[in-house]
């Protein structure tokens, strides 16, 4: 579903460069930024975002999208701007979503030994 | 005279205030957008931060980075528009940083808490083969007791034995005495008869 979704935005870009090609060229600069942010995004849709940082990740998603219709109407100052915002939004996404694994996977464990302290409190009852 | 001096009055009042307006118009420079000092402040708390400095500098550095970026674009080129993206990038940057912190933070704390819960399981087996050594202990302890009853009770059976044995002699020889004194005395009575 998404990889398909990432053909298709995949392609809208070509198709994009490859008319602006043909009527007055999009700065490299601009292209590689809205590329940069397409794979940021698609990694952060890999990480534990969609689940931690729905909301960076949404925001990443929108900016981007945002980006590349600014491709197609040629505006590509705000292309630049926008695939901006969209990279550094998709890494604040996988970042947060990162911290927030860790600090679970430590309440987690922080559980685990608060039951082994039990157990150790109490254990010749049960033995003999 | 008069006339004219008013007339000259107005043309020059008139005159000034175009050349003012005008003045104005041109000298008139956009202003400062709030995202920049926004931007700079979130920063600033960042890097006070001891947490997000010492555990982030990379991420730090880069919020400088977009930061400096922001300001460098306001003081050459007064774009608005581009400043304030620059400055919503730098304040993300500075975000990141902060998150980033956070994740080393408590990935620290999961790894002390790895160790102490290592160490727990280790001191949960140590005490679960002390008691196992105990018990066996405890157990042999039991046999050799048991053993040594059986032992005692053995040699004793074996010393009732020979009592027996002996008491048995005894008893037979005991009885033999008087028959046979029985014996010589009727043998005597016989002979004496005769």
């Amino acid at each position: 579903m998404t990889s398909k979704k990432a053909v298709i935005q995949l392609l809208l870009l070509c198709g994009a460069v490859g008319l602006s090609s043909c009527a007055g060229k999009p700065p490299s600069a601009t292209v590689s930024q809205v590329s940069q942010a397409e794979l940021a995004v698609q990694q952060a849709s890999k990480s534990k975002a969609p689940e931690y940082a729905s909301l960076e990740l949404h925001m990443a998603r929108e900016q981007f999208a945002s980006a590349q219709e600014a491709m197609h109407k040629k505006d590509y100052t705000q292309a630049r701007r926008l695939a901006e915002r969209a990279l550094v939004n998709a890494q604040l996404a996988e970042t947060k979503a990162e911290a927030e694994q860790a600090r679970r996977a430590a309440a987690e464990l922080r559980q685990s030994i608060e039951a082994l302290r039990r157990e150790a409190e109490q254990p010749v009852a049960q033995s003999r | 005279m008069r006339k004219i001096t008013r007339k000259y009055l107005l043309w020059y009042l008139g005159i000034s205030t175009v050349l003012g307006i005008s003045l104005v118009g041109c000298s008139h420079t956009p202003t400062r957008p709030v995202e920049l000092d926004q931007a700079r402040t979130a920063y600033g708390e960042a890097r006070d931060n001891p947490q997000v400095a010492s555990r982030a500098p990379v991420a730090l550095r880069e919020a400088e980075e977009a930061l400096l970026r922001a300001e460098q674009t306001w003081d050459k080129e007064k774009d608005v528009r581009e400043v304030q993206n620059l400055a919503a990038v730098a304040r993300q940057r500075t975000e990141v940083a902060c998150a980033v912190a956070e994740q080393k933070q408590a990935e620290a704390e999961l790894e002390e808490l790895t160790a102490s819960r290592d160490r727990l399981l280790l001191d949960a087996c140590a005490r679960e083969a002390q008691r196992a050594q105990e018990q066996a202990e405890w157990a042999q302890r039991e046999a050799d007791q048991a053993y040594q009853q059986v032992r005692t009770t053995t040699t004793q059976n074996a010393q009732l034995a020979q009592e027996l044995a002996y008491t048995k002699e005894e008893l037979a020889t005991k009885e033999v005495a008087p028959k046979e004194a029985a014996a010589k005395a009727q043998a005597k009575r016989r002979t004496r008869t005769r």
